[in-house]
């Protein structure tokens, strides 16, 4: 599957801001599998990630004008208002009951990459998200690809969620100062 | 939540919410506060922006094929934001409280400091705007190095001419010789597009510049040369004594007649 510059996925969003819904389908034929990897992880069920999917694009082309590359890369702003509904979605408490029918498995490891992917941005959050003591590092990327409750890390990892909200919010500080030094 | 949240906080809760460890009534709070307080919205794009790049290291999935059918019929229906707005938060609320989708009007939120969304009020007309942008973009897509998989080289050619011959002079000994300086080649490479935008235009400043003080020095250069080589035909302003305001030099004096030895003050 061909892979798309950020230069090139811009260009589609702008030809979607103008109106332009082939641009759309391009746009989903090129981002589709992405961010619905994404979403997969975090509700973990092909029916609520079809829902998340189709409120994605749907929004995606009502404020594509609104977008800035200066500002952000096109895929961390499409990925972005993913990840807020498949979170809102998975917070639900209907969904959230639900939990047990899960039909994905949550796992640590992120995918692969190839060398191409990995922008200067990424190793530069690599390295901080790197610098964090192992098993802080560890909850990190498990609550940023689940999108875990601090409930939900407290008991996969065995912890107490009082030491789980420190110990995130102690990361995200050390991030934050690593990435703005 | 409490009524009073402190600076740290703010950012920790920003944090959090772009992570997706708060749980319902957190978030649900949270969402409130994004709608209310563009603040926090800035600092919650910002975290979004951070660990986006996250995103690159997941595996992606091929939804279904008739997803796609399933969307598009409902584009139609929906009418786009304009361009260059005041950005608003995601309106989630819908899928909060299980409502059917629907296009709730949002508040709109006055300037944000750090917003990934456009905030400048749209002055051009929006097709000027995204043919530029385009263009852009473009010529950004033009600099850049061709990946592997496409054919074809997408960068042009740095050198525009082909070496010269030998019996020929090379182009730039020909245009020094014709007293022309050509401008400081502009770097090509694939810089970030906001420093490339920024080199453009500052770049056609310099160019500009950088032209008019070598007309000037051409200019100065040939006054010169002619004061050296045929004052004479200068008309009377440009010539030397004048511009440098150095007294005239005396006209030639008529041919002395031959000097008769003057008489010896002493005569024997």
């Amino acid at each position: 599957m061909a892979t798309f510059s950020s230069v090139e996925i811009s260009l589609m969003l702008a030809s979607v801001a103008n109106g332009d819904a082939d641009a759309l389908e391009r746009l989903y034929l090129a981002t589709s599998a992405k961010i619905y990897g994404v979403v997969l992880r975090i509700v973990r069920r092909h029916d609520l990630a079809a829902d998340v999917m189709e409120d994605c694009y749907l929004h995606i082309w009502k404020t594509a004008g609104r977008f800035d590359p200066k500002l952000i890369s096109p895929m961390s702003w499409m990925i972005a208002i993913a990840r807020a509904r498949a979170i809102d979605l998975a917070r639900r408490p209907d969904v959230a009951a639900s939990d047990g029918e899960a039909e994905i498995a949550d796992s640590e490891s992120p995918g692969s990459l190839s060398r191409r992917e990995l922008t200067d941005e990424l190793k530069r959050l690599l390295t901080c998200v790197g610098r964090l003591e192992p098993e802080r590092q560890r909850m990190l990327l498990l609550a940023y690809y689940g999108a875990f409750t601090r409930d939900q890390l407290a008991s996969k990892i065995d912890m107490p969620v009082d030491l789980i909200k420190a110990a995130l919010r102690l990361s995200l500080f050390e991030i934050e100062q690593c990435l703005t030094s | 939540m409490p009524d009073v949240v402190s600076n740290e906080d703010l950012h920790a809760l920003a944090g959090e919410y772009a992570l997706g460890t708060l749980d319902y009534d957190e978030r649900k709070g949270a969402s409130a506060l994004l709608e209310v307080d563009p603040t926090f919205l800035g600092i919650v794009r910002i975290w979004e922006k951070r660990l986006g790049d996250l995103h690159l290291m997941v595996e992606s999935v091929e939804p279904e094929p008739q997803l796609w059918e399933r969307i598009r019929p409902k584009v139609a229906a929906i009418e786009q934001m304009p361009r260059g707005i005041a950005p608003e938060p995601d309106k989630t609320a819908e899928l909060f409280e299980a409502a059917p989708e629907g296009e709730a009007a949002s508040t709109a939120v006055t300037a944000v400091p750090a917003n990934y969304e456009t905030t400048a009020p749209d002055t051009e007309t929006p097709p000027a705007a995204i043919a530029e942008a385009e263009l852009q973009l473009a010529e950004l897509a033009a600099l850049r190095p061709a990946p592997a998989e496409q054919d074809g080289s997408a960068l042009p050619p740095v050198s525009e001419s082909a070496p010269a011959p030998d019996d020929q002079p090379s182009p730039a000994e020909s245009q020094i010789e014709r007293g022309f300086v050509p401008p400081p080649p502009m770097l090509r490479r694939s810089p970030p597009m906001p420093l490339t935008q920024h080199v453009r235009k500052s770049g056609r400043g310099w160019m500009a510049a950088s032209l008019l003080l070598g007309l000037v020095a051409i200019l100065l250069a040939g006054l010169i040369g002619a004061w050296r080589f045929f004052p004479e035909r200068l008309p009377a302003k440009l010539r030397a004594y004048t511009v440098l305001n150095i007294p005239a030099p005396p006209p030639p004096a008529p041919p002395a007649p031959p000097a008769r030895p003057a008489p010896a003050p002493f005569q024997e």
